[in-house]
């Protein structure tokens, strides 16, 4: 089996990594593209032993499952690009936050009837098989693609089915969520340097204390409400400690960053199903770039002079 | 607790109001006769209702404490010192003397009655009334582990009885005798939120209280923490997260820490400015 990624970008690179070390896949059968080489991931990308190309049509033409690593915007113009290239044994995964199964299978059945689309969404710590991964069949995959798909993912931490209308709920959760840990430890940090800890260390314990905390939590059964109290000692640190975090609404604030996250990823979603993208969203110099690949013609990519609609009205053949 | 043991005490209340009225009914749902009860008070205002369980009544606490063996002292705080001086004579080292006055400490006690007396301090709580109490209570220095079982067998019926020192005194008075005021606050809260949305005040005030028990009852009975039982209410995307996340955002959760913590210490307060007279 091979893997393809259109898109050498951040998640890409996390993906790559954690495959690697999982050994779920040898690196030789990655093949990812860009037309940006100067990206230090692609560096990365490279010195793991994927194939780097600047052409998406040969890293579709290298592989049998084929992740769709580009921001979200640029996925209805990248499916225009590679859809007359889509095989039968091509099983397509978009990680694109926002862009609905229904909208990438609209776009590839111009080229082919029944073409295999997944969605997922994972996040970062997949870079050190820790990350949390949710995917949602298409119309025309398979039980056998869930499964295919699930190992991969599932070799760099956890992945589960859901149905696709949770997947905003995930990306607010689990795909922002390194995020929030990340701003939580640096934040603990600078309490401990406040109090008189080395910033390293205060980094350390603070990342450490999460971590083993969240470790307890997997392992337990219990609530994390109990476990909380678990560490309460009555009238101790703790509990003070707690009792400042509430007031400084804490808990609602959480609830107010999966909702936030949550939300604008619908809105993503509602700008791409309104099928226009202004020419800003896309970089000239990467549009030049991917025009020069052989066989890309500026019909193909749906290229017009006051933009680029994202679906395309140009008549077009279908493959057979 | 020995059932034949508990039927021969004799128990004496000084003071006729509500909360010895609460524990007279505790007391009496176990297996203690109402003869053997009795109940003092300067005036006959309250006594009716003691008189209705066939409880005998006098103006005298000095008869009250002669003819007892466990003595609750149920006047109000300022009205301790008096009455126990006025008893203390009468008080020997076979009575059990449990106070309930808010504030006074076991050192003032202590101080009131003759030495070596064995005095206990218990803090009730209102649902005493209708034997769904919170009691919590500590031993003087000369009360021993079975003086304590007593008065755990005495008080069973009227709720939750727990022993602690005497430093919990005042957080359980926080927690649980303000407690049950703050519960009512938010009872009413909920009722406004249902008048607002357009159900009537008294339907709603109905509800209210009894989705208050309905959710106590559960709470006490399932074992779970609570934040366990939160989760089972809470669908996905439903109506219950939806209105905990406005709770959260109004800041419930630290006002009632906080809430704790000044009635609190405002009992501890109270409990310095008795001692200090």
């Amino acid at each position: 089996m091979s893997v393809g990624f259109i898109g050498a970008g951040q998640l890409a690179h996390a993906l790559v990594r954690g495959f690697a070390a999982s050994g779920v896949i040898a690196t030789h059968r990655i093949t990812a593209s860009s037309p940006d080489t100067d990206l230090p991931t692609v560096q990365a990308l490279r010195k793991l032993g994927v194939s780097l190309t600047t052409s998406n049509k040969e890293t579709v033409n290298k592989s049998d499952v084929l992740f769709l690593a580009v921001k979200p915007h640029i996925i209805p113009f990248v499916l225009d690009e590679i859809g007359p290239d889509i095989e039968d044994r091509h099983l397509i995964v978009s990680c694109a936050a926002g862009v609905t199964i229904s909208s990438i299978e609209k776009k590839l059945q111009y080229f082919r009837d029944s073409p295999k689309v997944m969605r997922c969404m994972t996040n970062t710590p997949v870079v050190v098989r820790e990350g949390a991964t949710v995917y949602a069949t298409g119309t025309h995959a398979d039980v056998e693609d869930g499964r295919l798909l699930e190992q991969l993912m599932a070799s760099v931490g956890y992945c589960t089915e859901v149905e696709e209308d949770l997947i905003d709920a995930v990306t607010g959760l689990s795909g922002s969520g390194p995020a929030y840990a990340f701003t939580a430890v640096d934040a603990l940090a600078d309490g401990g340097v406040k109090m008189g800890l080395p910033r390293r260390l205060a980094v350390r314990l603070g990342a450490q204390a999460l971590l083993g905390a969240a470790r307890m939590l997997l392992d337990s059964e219990q609530h994390p409400g109990q476990l909380k109290d678990n560490v309460c000692s009555p009238g101790g640190a703790t509990i003070h400690a707690l009792h400042v975090m509430e007031s400084g609404g804490f808990r609602s604030l959480l609830i107010n960053a999966v909702e936030a996250s949550c939300v604008r990823t619908r809105e993503l979603q509602f700008l791409a199903d309104q099928e226009k993208i202004s020419p800003a969203a896309i970089k000239k110099t990467t549009l030049d770039q991917v025009l020069q690949q052989p066989g890309v013609t500026a019909e193909a990519v749906g290229v017009r002079p006051r933009g680029i609609s994202m679906f395309s009205n140009a008549p077009r053949t279908k493959k057979n | 607790m020995d059932p034949e043991m508990d039927s021969q005490l004799r128990i004496g209340f000084l003071g006729a109001g509500n909360m010895a009225y609460g524990i007279t009914k505790g007391i009496l749902s176990g297996n203690v006769l109402p003869v053997n009860i009795k109940v003092s008070a300067p005036s006959s205002r309250n006594l009716g209702r003691f008189q209705e369980l066939g409880i005998s009544v006098t103006h005298s606490n000095a008869e009250v404490v002669c003819g007892s063996d466990v003595v609750f002292v149920a006047v109000k705080p300022h009205l301790v010192p008096p009455v126990l001086n006025e008893v203390s004579p009468h008080v020997t080292d076979r009575h059990v003397v449990v106070s309930v006055a808010a504030g006074v400490t076991l050192a003032t006690l202590e101080e009131l009655l003759p030495e070596n007396s064995v005095a206990i301090r218990l803090m009730p709580n209102l649902p005493c009334v209708v034997q769904e109490g919170a009691l919590l209570f500590a031993r003087g220095s000369h009360a021993k582990q079975e003086d304590g079982a007593l008065l755990r067998s005495l008080l069973h019926r009227c709720g939750l009885v727990e022993e602690g020192p005497e430093a919990w005194i005042d957080i359980h008075t926080g927690l649980s005798g303000s407690g049950v005021a703050f519960v009512y606050l938010f009872a009413e809260a909920l009722a406004e939120g249902a008048v607002k949305m357009g159900m009537p005040s008294a339907l709603a005030h109905s509800v209210a209280s009894q989705t208050l028990v309905g959710a106590g009852r559960l709470l006490r009975d399932s074992g779970k923490h609570p934040a366990q039982l939160r989760s089972e209410v809470c669908t996905p995307g439903g109506t219950t997260i939806y209105g905990l996340h406005t709770l959260e955002q109004g800041g419930v959760r630290a006002a009632t820490i906080s809430a704790v913590e000044s009635a609190t210490e405002r009992a501890r307060e109270l409990g310095r400015r008795s001692s200090r007279k």
